[in-house]
């Protein structure tokens, strides 16, 4: 139907339809420039107030490190863990443990971080694992000699992948570094840091990676993370089709290797008897994957990959 | 001739009809951004699904519905399912114990894109300690296992996934 307007109302109803239409398209444009600024160039724009004002409010806790930065913490932690022990990076057991790890990565409740799941074996006896933050997770030759099957291999990086899930190499990082680090952000609305900036983010940053890396080598992690992180282990071994049990075997096995109060995973972890302990009621009615054919399959892949370790 | 209300009515249904598109608009799916370098647009909302797409750190995905840990959204003229786990902030809609855990900061986390510990501030940092070993760190990141190796691995080792495979 043609409406006929008279010709002073056809402005006066472009002009309503279009303040209702600034007023919304406004409510859409504000909720995107919140969550979403100038990517692709760095990303080092100028913050609007509402942003600075968000912004502030952070710094509180580890959950307020986005995945972005959590990668750059974690690249340090691992270059300083590498630095340390040394790589060992012979084909087979580095591209297997790559396979197996980047396998079951999809099974945990965090299949994906910043910069993905990445393994890599460390030329140490030392019978340890370590997880930095992002998923950069790194297996000791030691550990690896522990396990006596591909399930036990499984078992240790389902491991390592909940402590990455769980963040808990973040959690060591004291609030006073990222509030400092905070407090510069949404200052700076150049291109890059001014060296003044720069200098205290660094110092943060470098705080930083230092509190996680004690918390790995030195302190260990509470019995609380360590519990966490045996969780998800028996949650991403069941799902993948693994056998869970197999946590329990490397506890026993480390158990039997390890000397009380030596370096390496006996100082940095809970004694395993209370591990198993903690372990044993998350197995109730988990069934045993069936063996057959296949697990000739695994021994024979895992003897091969393991060669010379 | 027409009379005034008629006239009336037409400006009145005119203006309804444009508020109740604009609303529709800002209702419908909710923009969510990708939080990851490299994600994965899958088919079926499982772990080892069809790859569809590969959407990359920044980019917008329409939020369409939510099973469980998952998401069905639509990327670009695409739709498919991605984990909550590689967008960026909280996912509105997803029930209790199917987030993340502790899946990072609050909404304004693309507002702290490149800002904060960055790869300006890793330069620095590197300039103070040279002793590190980065040349290992940007060779493990290079690791990257092709899911159909992977599925490989698993089916010919016989371990079967909760579910089956996909």
């Amino acid at each position: 139907m043609i409406v006929k307007l008279p010709s002073w109302k056809v402005p006066v109803a472009i002009l309503v339809a279009c303040a209702v239409l600034i007023l919304c398209g406004c409510e859409i444009l504000n909720t995107l420039e919140v969550s979403g600024v100038s990517l692709g160039t760095g990303g080092l724009g100028r913050i609007t107030t509402g942003q600075f004002n968000a912004v502030r409010k952070l710094g509180e806790s580890f959950r307020d490190i986005t995945p972005e930065q959590e990668y750059y913490i974690g690249r340090s932690v691992a270059a300083t863990l590498v630095a340390d022990y040394r790589p060992w990076s012979k084909a087979p057991a580095e591209d297997y443990l790559n396979v197996l790890g980047q396998a079951l990565a999809p099974f945990s409740d965090r299949p994906q971080t910043f910069g993905g799941y990445h393994f890599l074996v460390l030329d140490s006896d030392e019978v340890n694992a370590f997880a930095a933050p992002g998923g950069l997770i790194l297996v000791t030759r030691g550990m690896l000699r522990c396990c006596p099957d591909e399930d036990s291999v499984a078992a240790v990086l389902a491991h390592e992948i909940g402590h990455v899930q769980y963040r808990h190499g973040l959690q060591a990082i004291k609030k006073n570094r990222l509030s400092s680090a905070f407090a510069v952000l949404g200052t700076e609305t150049a291109k890059a840091y001014g060296s003044s900036e720069l200098a205290a983010l660094t110092s943060a940053f470098e705080g930083g990676v230092q509190d996680a890396v004690t918390a790995m080598t030195n302190i260990g992690y509470s019995r609380a993370f360590e519990r966490e992180a045996d969780a998800a282990a028996v949650t991403i071994l069941r799902r993948s089709g693994y056998n869970p049990a197999a946590l329990v075997t490397m506890l026993t096995e480390m158990k039997r290797r390890l000397a009380p109060g030596t370096a390496g995973f006996g100082k940095t972890h809970p004694a395993p008897d209370d591990r198993i302990e903690e372990v044993r009621p998350l197995l109730q009615g988990i069934a045993a994957p069936p063996g057959g054919k296949a697990t000739a399959v695994r021994r024979q892949r895992l003897a091969q990959a393991l060669q010379g370790v | 001739m027409p009379g005034t209300g008629d006239v009336m009515r037409r400006h009145v249904s005119l203006v309804l009809l444009i508020l109740w598109l604009s609303a529709a608009a800002a209702v419908a799916g909710s923009i969510l951004f990708v939080g990851v370098k490299s994600g994965q647009l899958r088919a079926t909302p499982t772990p080892f699904g069809k790859i569809l797409a590969t959407p990359r750190y920044g980019e917008k995905v329409e939020k369409l519905a939510v099973d469980g840990a998952w998401l069905r959204v639509r990327y670009g003229t695409q739709e498919g399912w991605i984990h909550n786990a590689l967008l960026a902030g909280r996912v509105e809609g997803l029930s209790a114990g199917e987030t993340t855990v502790d899946s990072g900061a609050s909404s304004e986390e693309l507002a702290l894109a490149g800002k904060g510990f960055n790869a300006q501030v890793e330069e620095a940092y590197r300039r103070k300690n040279s002793h590190l070993d980065f040349a290992t760190v940007d060779r493990m990141e290079k690791l990257v296992v092709a899911q159909e190796r992977m599925t490989r691995f698993l089916n010919e080792g016989g371990v079967v996934p909760e579910g089956g495979m996909p």
